[in-house]
């Protein structure tokens, strides 16, 4: 959906329609979605402050002038509970017996508003980089994150051990990485 | 853990199948290999985005989403009105009062009545009584220093309990750089009391002034160099029970009750305006010696009721007293004279017991030193404290005033009693004459006087023997006070300077006679001073005047205030204790 596709949208929110809201919900859903995953540590996280994120819309969305920067002003919205969802985390986590979600946290806290900060640019990049993929490694990914397999589910469709299909995701993971940070050096 | 294995935990986690055991030996591995943390967030962080990237998102969830969304605005909006009001009320105050009188009147088994007595609790118990109390004391104290600073001066004397330094150093000259600032007098307008109906005083009340002395702007002139403005310390007493006549009602009953002339209150405002405008800058008055001039010009001022304290002459009073304490010496001496040193240690002494300030009361006592110090086997004294044999009434009689304000301020040297009997019989033994003429100038050690007694000598004796001499005594003041009948100076004589000394002196002793003494005394002598006032205020042609004027006018200021001046005395009785003795005229 174009920018001004998206303000005619924002027109009719702002004029009472709540249909509208849907149809905008569903426009920007899956791009806030990876915008606010670049940051996350958790799934659970990403789909919290999405869901604040779109409150938050619907209740300033009469502040927003159509100027075709909707996404972007949404995308402000949802960095702001991002960084404060993070930060809110971060207290209440122990070093102990959190300590593999507090290096998640630690890492998404570490790369968020720098001038290193490029885990948003990279986001973008990912489904470029997943259309790189080559067809075996591509249909892998395709069954864990489209189709929502378990490692055990996945090993069990490919007919491998866990242990090889955990070590393929793992470097199709870092692949990809790599990718993204690649394409954005392009 | 090799490879696999640690891909497979990752995995699990992402998953959140990870077992207890397994997670711990995750953690293990990650904490023993520190480069390898890094490596493992990154795959929980890719593979949040791959879950965000690859994610399905259908029009039914967004949907879902949205009705969520408007849902939780719509609730949160809500008005006020619709929102369902609490199940339980708190009940108001006047409900819970209401409640508990009825409840008071229900049967005791009722839950009314219950509610009452617990309600009653709650409002009796200790934490709201402790709070009621503090609160009533609160106010009680607030309501207390209100009225304390808000007492107009005129209701009594107060003064202020504070240590204070002698000198201050720089003070004189800053004092000296004050402008002086014209004072405008008050103008007094005699009123008569209206109250008074009794035919038998109303005719001589209805010339006596009521009057109110106006509370006048405080005091500009006083240097905050000092350092002794009252108002710096707000901690005052109220003396009246110490000079009950010289506070503002006391002087106004007095002037009635002792036939005071009318227009003798404005007199004496206009010579104590007068002094005021004549002060050094460092508190002193100009006159022969400063240090008596300034002690009888302060005797003036506390006379009248004025301390540091006071709104007009406060400053006046406060200067006065630091020049005194200044230029007292190591062995307590203020000056070289004896009668500058009595005088001065009488105006010290009058001020430390009408202000109970501790530094006057110490200045006192170490004064008071140097007088029993002089005093001759005889009980009299000399000139320069001379110890030669020979004694002089005029000098005894200063000295026995300084031993009278040294017992007022409360001294508690164990001579000063002796020294007193010793001046008492001096006069009695020494310096009346034996003819019967009245006391004498000087008398020659160890024998009787045998005539040339003096109308001002016999005024001296007499103000002394009234002052301290107990009952016995009686028969001698008789003698004296006649003698004191029979002729007197004239105070205003073409050829000769007013008589201040001698009239300063009969004036206070016919005052304490009372009676026909009095009232005699009376009926002239404050005329005759009034009438001869200068219109500034002051008085001048006075014997021993060095033509500053201070020396008359103070003298006869006193004489004036003579009607309220006088403490309560106290007299040396025969069982040996100081008994408390009011003088009033007989």
């Amino acid at each position: 959906m174009t920018d001004e596709e998206l303000d005619e949208l924002v027109a009719q929110v702002q004029a009472g329609d709540s249909d509208a809201f849907t149809e905008l919900v569903y426009a920007i859903r899956k791009e806030l979605r990876i915008f606010i995953s670049a940051h996350a540590y958790s799934a659970d996280m990403v789909e919290e402050v999405l869901q604040a994120t779109l409150v938050v819309c619907y209740e300033k969305i009469h502040k927003y002038e159509l100027r075709g920067t909707f996404l972007c002003w949404v995308k402000g919205i949802a960095r702001n509970l991002n960084f404060k969802e993070l930060s809110s985390r971060s207290r209440y986590l122990n070093a102990k017996d959190d300590f593999l979600d507090r290096l998640v946290l630690d890492s998404a806290l570490e790369t968020f508003g720098g001038a290193q900060d490029r885990a948003e640019e990279w986001v973008e990049r990912l489904k470029v980089c997943i259309g790189k993929l080559p067809a075996d490694s591509r249909a892998m990914i395709e069954k864990r994150y489209f189709e929502n397999m378990s490692i055990r589910t996945l090993a069990q469709v490919l007919e491998k051990p866990e242990s090889w299909t955990a070590v393929n995701l793992y470097r199709i993971r870092e692949i990809l990485r790599k990718c993204m940070m690649g394409e954005v050096a392009k | 853990m090799n490879e696999p294995e640690f891909a497979l935990l990752t995995e699990k986690y992402l998953d959140g199948t990870l077992t207890p055991v397994e997670r711990r030996e995750l953690v293990e591995f990650l904490l023993a290999h520190r480069d390898r943390q890094h490596d493992f967030a990154e795959q929980v962080r890719q593979h949040l985005r791959l879950t965000a990237q690859m994610r399905p998102c259908d029009r039914a969830e967004a949907r879902k989403t949205a009705e969520i969304i408007l849902d939780v605005i719509e609730k949160e909006s809500l008005p006020a009105s619709r929102v369902r009001p609490p199940v339980i009320t708190e009940p108001t105050f006047r409900e819970t009062i209401r409640a508990v009188w009825h409840g008071l009147r229900a049967p005791r088994d009722s839950g009314e009545y219950k509610f009452a007595r617990f309600m009653l609790w709650r409002l009796c118990g200790p934490g709201p009584l402790a709070v009621g109390l503090s609160l009533l004391l609160i106010f009680l104290l607030i309501n207390f220093v209100v009225e304390e600073r808000n007492r107009p001066p005129d209701e009594g004397i107060t003064v202020i309990l504070r240590d204070t330094p002698e000198v201050v150093p720089g003070a004189e000259a800053l004092t000296e750089n004050l402008p002086n600032i014209p004072i405008e007098r008050p103008t007094l307008e005699p009123t008569v009391d209206s109250k008074l109906t009794d035919p038998s005083t109303a005719g001589a009340l209805a010339d006596t002034e009521s009057l109110s002395t106006p509370v006048p702007d405080k005091d500009d002139s006083v240097s905050p160099a000092i350092g002794m403005s009252p108002r710096l310390n707000p901690s005052t007493r109220i003396l009246a029970h110490v000079a009950p006549g010289r506070t503002g009602p006391g002087r106004q009953d007095a002037l009635r009750k002792y036939d005071a002339p009318p227009g003798l209150e404005k007199a004496v405002l206009k010579a104590l305006y007068w002094l005021k405008e004549q002060q050094r800058p460092d508190g002193a008055w100009d006159g022969t010696d400063r240090a008596a001039m300034t002690g009888l010009a302060l005797l003036t001022f506390l006379a009248h009721g004025e301390t540091p304290s006071s709104g007009e002459f406060g400053g006046t009073v406060e200067r006065a007293i630091r020049y005194l304490l200044g230029i007292q010496r190591p062995d307590g001496s203020f000056s070289a004279n004896e009668y500058a040193h009595a005088i001065a240690v009488t105006a010290i002494g009058e001020a430390s017991a009408m202000t109970r300030i501790m530094i006057l009361g110490e200045a006192t006592d170490r004064g008071l030193g140097v007088i029993l110090r002089g005093q001759q086997d005889s009980g009299g004294y000399d000139y320069g404290y001379g110890k030669g044999g020979r004694s002089d009434t005029s000098v005894t009689g200063w000295q026995l005033q300084a031993m009278k304000s040294a017992v007022l301020a409360g001294n508690t040297d164990t001579r000063l009693a002796a020294s007193i009997n010793r001046g008492v019989d001096f006069l009695k033994r020494q310096a009346w004459a034996l003819d019967g003429s009245g006391f004498v100038y000087a008398s020659i050690p160890g024998q009787s006087a045998g005539a040339g007694g003096t109308w001002s000598m016999t005024a001296v004796g007499s103000l002394c023997l009234s002052l301290l001499a107990h009952q016995e005594q009686g028969g001698l003041i008789r003698q004296s006070l006649k003698r004191l009948e029979l002729s007197y100076p004239p105070w205003d004589a073409a050829d000769q300077k007013k008589p201040v000394y001698s009239w300063y002196y009969a004036t206070q002793a016919k005052f304490h006679a009372g009676g026909h003494d009095w009232s005699e005394w009376n009926h002239h002598f404050a005329r005759d001073l009034m009438t001869s006032q200068k219109a500034d205020g002051h008085w001048e042609g006075g014997d021993h005047d060095s033509g500053s004027h201070v020396y008359t006018t103070t003298l006869s200021t006193l004489m004036l205030e003579v009607y309220y001046r006088y403490l309560p005395s106290y007299a040396w009785n025969s069982k040996g204790g100081w008994a408390r003795r009011i003088y009033r005229p007989r």
